[in-house]
């Protein structure tokens, strides 16, 4: 299957700051993408270039084929949710949604017709006569969605569309997107700066750094199998060790050697970092072969599971254990515990950049 | 401190005393003016009852009336050359950071003392061997009614989301249309509102229309009129004048600030 | 994006640099030319109208103008401060209406303004008619034609522009240093004197500084409210341009007023960036 969107070797500096320095990717027709990092990685940077309203100095943008890297912003096939939704505070609802296609000349009851279906897609129906500033943050958000959508356009754009949102209208929106893309077949790409919402919502993510892409691919290869320690800390959360292969084992300070993945990838004696997720380590209240032993130093209670903060003995090392509700130990823990920690070789990661 | 302390505090009723007393020194020498408009005698010292007789007079006198109307033309036609200009202006300085030498332009006619202005206008007009008239004082109202409708239309553009600029242009319009059907109407109240301070400006200014006009009544505009009567000879018709422009500035004033209060809610 | 920039950009800047920037200029050269015979101008460079107006006369006329104007900011302060704090304590909903109320009269003709106090300070005017009608006074008082109409003309006119700057700074401070201070034990006098008044120094500078300036140049109020018979320097320039006919003159006093006025400009500018770059480094 042929992108939709290849964006190669597309870079923008502003002034001594790079802020995009060197992407390749691609976007397939009919994908759900997402754009992910800290704030600064570049990542709004480059949505401005894909929508047009910057230039890159060097790189080119193609939409299904055409190089669009000198084409203006009204005339790519391309639309924009904005963070701030940007409504046009003198129109109604209405009047919003049907200014792209007054732009493409349609008028009339085939306009109309357009409108009341984007409107519908959105379920805004209702709110078509009023103004911009007698709606809701929700419903500001599904204007500027049903805006964007009603052009029909071959790829839509949205700057960290939830943001704005509070927690439980973000969950809901999260599914509505994943909807909407589906239900229109349109691609959407996805800026934000949350991780789970990436992993939620998108088919593929790019995780950038700096104006580079750290990793790229399926939010399940991003969590499990990062490549790197910024992946492996900016996706989920991670323990880490520092230490050296030995032999059949990665020897850590103060820990002795641990079971890890992929040894015979890393050189003897080559430094590298253990990653750990904290779900995967296994906590018992009773010794056994190869455990480590830690007390507890403090934990949250988040409802559905809990997190336990340990110091492993001797060395004083913290590590992170997440326990599901109905463990054994979940009830019993209390600072100052005694309990025993391991995990199996093949959920811990070595990563060496 | 509660709600009770805080109203029996006296230093807030000295307070709120003091800002009464503001008010009626500000007010004062204006409802003077108000009721000795209607005064038959028409002088302050006594009031011999209530009468219109001097706005009656005020009708009839030829030149005050030629004053006003030589007011309005350099009102209408400078307010409309700077309402365009100034707007353009705004719109041109908020589209990106302006350089600090173009804010200074901006703001020097209205920090530049008027007379410094005047004096400055008229060495100009001078060395250009310009003949004075209504149009050397339009052009020369239109300088500081620039700067003035630039800078209220630009406090209009703090509460402007400029996203919606890009989101016009991502929807496909053009650069004009975008103007047209976004920044505009959006724009429009802080417009017409500087419009009708600027409008207020010009009729009431006096010194700068002094240096400028020229010899002849054919350029004597209304400030002027009222000058030369308080110097050379004041006649009770003019309460009654006062009273009718202050009506008039108020209720400009009045209006411009609905306009522009209005879409800040 | 640029030639639209232009377009934008383009009628303001040559209105302003043609009828503004030119007419300034020459002003500032002017006063280096001498006065022509029959009251033109003669091209010949002179630095004498700057050594003239430094004579004894001008000079004081000068320090006059800036007495008065001192004056006039002082009791604008005195009246303004206290009206803006007012103004400040009020709920915010009628915070606005009440500071529409204050700039309405300035929104009036300035003219007539200052004719309304005539007809209040005149021998036979309001104020004098009526203290003598209460029995008060025999002799109607000199309120008029003297530096106190003057000041009371100057002060009527600019202290809105005090208050609107005084505002402006008392109304960014909040109601919560004032209510810390008091918690920790100090009275309202003080609390004013050590935090309120410190903190919204800026405002004060920024309206003694606008109100200041626009006194010292005014030529309206002296002309109408002295009689004619006192002279600052907005009636100087008037003299020299339209009497004395020695422009070149007149054009070197109306600079040395700019020169004045931008240096008073400048203080207040580093004094605020100065008093910011404190309060950052505390903070």
């Amino acid at each position: 299957m042929s992108a939709l969107l290849e964006i190669a070797g597309v870079a923008k500096s502003f002034g001594t700051i790079r802020a995009v320095d060197g992407i390749d990717l691609a976007v397939a027709p009919n994908e759900f993408f997402a754009l992910l990092g800290p704030s600064g990685c570049g990542k709004t940077t480059l949505l401005r270039l894909i929508a047009g309203f910057e230039h890159p100095d060097r790189g080119t943008v193609r939409l299904d084929g055409a190089d669009i890297t000198a084409t203006r912003p009204n005339k790519r096939p391309i639309n924009l949710m904005f963070q701030s939704y940007a409504l046009f505070p003198h129109m109604t609802v209405f009047a919003n949604v049907s200014y792209g296609l007054e732009m493409e000349g349609l008028r009339g009851a085939a306009l109309k017709a357009r409108v009341e279906q984007a409107l519908g897609l959105v379920q805004l129906t209702d709110q078509a006569g009023r103004k911009p500033h007698q709606l809701s943050g929700g419903q500001k958000q599904r204007v500027a969605l049903a805006r964007a959508l009603v052009k029909r356009p071959k790829l839509l754009l949205l700057d960290e569309p939830l943001g704005a949102l509070d927690k439980k209208l973000r969950e809901k929106m999260q599914i509505e997107l994943k909807r909407l893309q589906q239900e229109t077949g349109i691609a959407f790409l996805v800026v934000t700066h949350d991780q789970e919402e990436a992993l939620t919502m998108a088919d593929r993510i790019a995780l950038l750094d700096h104006g580079k892409i750290a990793q790229l691919g399926r939010p399940r290869d991003l969590y499990e199998r990062p490549e790197s320690r910024f992946v492996a800390d900016f996706v989920g959360q991670m323990n880490f060790f520092e230490g050296h292969r030995r032999g059949a084992g990665f020897d850590v300070a103060g820990l002795g050697l641990l079971p890890a993945q992929d040894l015979d990838a890393l050189p003897e004696g080559a430094a590298a970092s253990l990653a750990v997720r904290p779900e995967r380590v296994v906590l018992s209240a009773d010794p056994a072969p190869g455990a480590l032993a830690a007390s507890v130093v403090g934990s949250a209670y988040m409802g559905q599971d809990m997190v336990v903060h340990l110091a492993l003995a001797e060395s004083g090392l913290p590590l992170v254990a997440r326990l599901a509700a109905s463990h054994r130990l979940a009830s019993g823990i209390e600072n100052g515990s005694q309990v025993h920690c391991s995990w199996a070789a093949e959920h811990a990661r070595l990563l060496v950049k | 401190m509660s709600a009770a302390a805080q109203r029996a505090d006296p230093v807030r009723h000295w307070l709120q005393a003091h800002l009464g007393l503001v008010y009626l020194f500000l007010y004062g020498p204006i409802i003077v003016l108000i009721v000795l408009s209607f005064n038959r005698a028409g002088l302050p010292t006594a009031w011999t009852g209530f009468s219109t007789e001097w706005y009656s007079k005020l009708a009839a006198n030829a030149k005050i009336i030629n004053a006003v109307e030589n007011s309005l033309v350099v009102a209408f036609v400078s307010t409309a050359i700077s309402t365009v200009i100034g707007t353009l202006l705004a719109i041109g300085m908020e589209a990106r950071r302006p350089h600090p030498a173009l804010e200074a332009l901006v703001a020097a006619p209205m920090i530049i003392p008027d007379i410094v202005l005047a004096i400055a206008l008229l060495s100009f007009f001078s060395l250009l061997k310009m003949t004075l008239g209504l149009h050397s004082i339009i052009l020369a109202h239109a300088v500081f009614n620039i700067a003035f409708v630039c800078t209220v239309v630009r406090t209009r553009f703090k509460h402007f989301d400029r996203s919606i600029v890009e989101a016009s242009i991502d929807l496909g319009a053009g650069a004009f249309t975008t103007f047209r059907r976004v920044t505009l109407p959006v724009i429009a109240p802080g417009v017409i509102a500087a419009a009708l301070l600027a409008f207020t400006l010009s009729i009431d200014e006096f010194i700068i229309a002094y240096f400028t006009a020229g010899p002849g009544s054919s350029s004597t505009t209304f400030p002027m009129q009222i000058y030369a009567m308080i110097r050379f000879g004041v006649t009770p018709e003019i309460n009654a004048v006062a009273t009718i422009v202050m009506g008039v500035s108020f209720v400009l004033v009045f209006l411009s600030q609905r306009l522009n209060r209005e879409v800040e809610a | 994006m640029t030639s639209n920039r232009l377009l934008l950009l383009g009628p303001g800047l040559a209105w302003l640099t043609g009828l503004l920037i030119l007419p300034c200029g020459l002003i500032f050269v002017l006063g280096f030319f001498e006065r022509g015979v029959y009251g033109g101008i003669d091209y010949t460079f002179t630095t004498e109208n700057f050594s003239r107006a430094a004579d004894p006369l001008y000079a004081g006329i000068f320090l006059y103008s800036a007495r008065i104007a001192l004056t006039a900011v002082v009791i604008s302060l005195l009246i303004g401060y206290p009206a803006a704090y007012c103004i400040a304590q009020q709920p915010k909903s009628r915070q606005m209406p009440l500071l529409i109320l204050v700039m309405m009269p300035f929104w009036s003709n300035y003219l007539i303004r200052t004719y309304a106090w005539i007809v209040l300070l005149n021998r036979e005017g309001l104020i004098n008619g009526a203290l003598i009608n209460l029995g008060a006074i025999v002799e109607p008082l000199p309120l008029l034609y003297n530096d106190f109409a003057i000041v009371v003309g100057l002060v009527y006119g600019y202290v809105p522009f005090m208050i609107l700057a005084l505002y402006s700074s008392i109304s960014k401070l909040g109601p919560e240093l004032a209510e810390a201070s008091t918690d920790l034990g100090a009275d309202s006098w003080r609390t004013f004197l050590r935090i309120t008044l410190p903190l919204t120094l800026p405002g004060i500078a920024a309206g003694s500084v606008f109100v200041f300036v626009l006194s010292i140049g005014n030529f309206v109020t002296p002309d109408l409210l002295g009689g004619g018979k006192r002279t600052m320097l907005g009636n100087l320039i008037y003299d020299q341009f339209l009497t004395a006919r020695d422009w070149p003159f007149g054009a070197t006093l109306a600079f040395l007023l700019v020169a004045l006025m931008m240096l008073l400009l400048t203080l207040q500018a580093v004094f605020v960036h100065r008093r910011a770059g404190n309060e950052e480094a505390r903070a």
